[in-house]
């Protein structure tokens, strides 16, 4: 008889042996995990953020693995903070993703987009101004921008975009979005703002909607922000003529 | 406002906690033999304990000092008299005559002596599986360790139990059967 099979009949023979019921046995982990959560509840060390500690551990334990309470809060507080950072990555694209869109365009302007211009899952906006029918001589496409921030192009857009409407009308100039197709407008403003050395380049080009030949550029070089105004002024200018 | 993460003393009761309790569901189990009055014992046992553990030195012995007396009271309130401890928890050495009684005397400090096992743990293992006859998958599942570890782990107990027999003169085990 091996060591291994005298051991039990010695614990029943000099009575240690308490053998347990199979089913007992079975309820042990289950009836433990309770009193646990009874006992923390009753102290107020029990909430929500501690209950999926406790799962992990118990789960750990009966998987063959001892986890310690304090790699279990770990492990649970490093899914929690990865889960948190998805869910805000998720948020900044889809904000960065509305910020680019016709949608945008018009509720940074105050001015009516063409609802045709933005995304069919988009929101419409409610605006003051009717939205225009039918299509207006201009677009104006958000300017592009290299070596610059959103806001600063932006900021151009809206500067020409805005003159444009001040002096021609809104029924001949809107303002339309990267995704817009010929026949939301008969011509459209293109452009982009870029980063040179310590000045800026911005250049401005009208092109047929339907033919995509240039009708126009124009060109202007600042050496600061503080410039903006001047020169989206001569640009606004040059482009007015292109209105149709 | 709940906690966002469990406090020290907490941590290490849960541990204590985790390890210990099937041995006293166990313990209270044999006595009572009723699931749910053994469950709301021990949780009452660890209740106490949890309030207590700053002070208590030994956890194990405390808690089944504890054990002995939650079980005593059961008993009083449910018979509704005076009980003595010896009724309840019987010398079992008595039970025992001559070259046997001696026998279990060694036998059981075999089991006291902490020399004989790497940790508290250990011992844990050896009296789920020797004494509440636990198989060794649901030993392991109750300590967080594998079967394989737990029969490794089991079969060098039993290594350094027989070993410590021997040096206290019980040559062949065989003989005590």
């Amino acid at each position: 008889m091996s060591e291994k099979e005298i051991i039990p009949r010695l614990m029943e023979k000099f009575r240690f042996a308490e053998p347990l019921p199979v089913e007992v046995r079975k309820t042990i982990s289950a009836r433990k995990k309770s009193g646990l959560v009874a006992i923390l509840r009753a102290r107020n060390r029990y909430g929500v953020f501690i209950a999926p500690a406790i799962w992990l551990f118990f789960l750990a334990r009966r998987t063959g693995i001892s986890l310690s309470m304090a790699k279990c809060t770990l492990i649970i507080w490093g899914i929690v903070v990865m889960a948190a950072s998805t869910a805000a990555t998720g948020v900044v694209y889809a904000v960065k993703h509305y910020r680019d869109s016709p949608a945008a365009a018009a509720a940074l302007s105050g001015v009516a987009i063409r609802q045709d211009a933005a995304p069919p899952a988009e929101k419409k906006i409610d605006s003051p101004v009717p939205v225009v029918e039918p299509a207006p001589g201009l677009g104006v496409v958000p300017f592009e921008f290299i070596g610059v921030d959103a806001d600063f192009a932006e900021t151009v857009t809206k500067k020409i975009g805005e003159g444009l409407i001040g002096s021609c009308g809104a029924r001949k100039v809107a303002y339309v979005g990267r995704s817009c197709s010929a026949g939301m407008s008969k011509r459209l403003l293109l452009g982009s703002v870029v980063k040179l050395g310590d000045g800026y380049r911005i250049t401005a080009r009208v092109v047929d909607a339907a033919t995509s030949r240039i009708l126009l550029f124009a060109s202007e070089k600042i050496s600061s922000a503080d410039e903006i105004d001047s020169a989206c002024g001569r640009m606004l200018l040059r482009v007015r003529g292109a209105v149709e | 406002m709940p906690p966002l993460v469990l406090d020290r003393a907490s941590r290490d009761f849960t541990a204590i906690y985790s390890d210990l309790f099937p041995v006293v569901y166990g313990a209270v189990y044999s006595k009572i033999r009723d699931a749910d009055d053994t469950g709301d014992i021990t949780q009452e046992v660890f209740a106490r304990f949890y309030m207590k553990m700053g002070e208590v030195e030994n956890p194990r012995r405390w808690v089944l000092g504890m054990m002995r007396h939650s079980v005593m009271q059961f008993f009083r309130s449910r018979r509704g008299e005076e009980i003595s401890i010896e009724e309840v928890f019987e010398d079992m050495n008595l039970v025992f005559v001559n070259g046997f009684r001696d026998a279990r005397l060694i036998i059981q400090e075999a089991l006291d002596n902490m020399e004989n096992f790497n940790g508290e743990r250990e011992r844990i293992l050896f009296e789920l599986i020797a004494v509440n006859r636990f198989t060794y998958g649901e030993a392991g599942r109750e300590l967080g360790m594998t079967e394989r570890g737990v029969r490794r782990r089991y079969r060098l107990i039993v290594r350094r139990l027989v070993e410590y027999l021997r040096r206290k003169g019980i040559r062949n085990l065989e003989d005590l059967l």
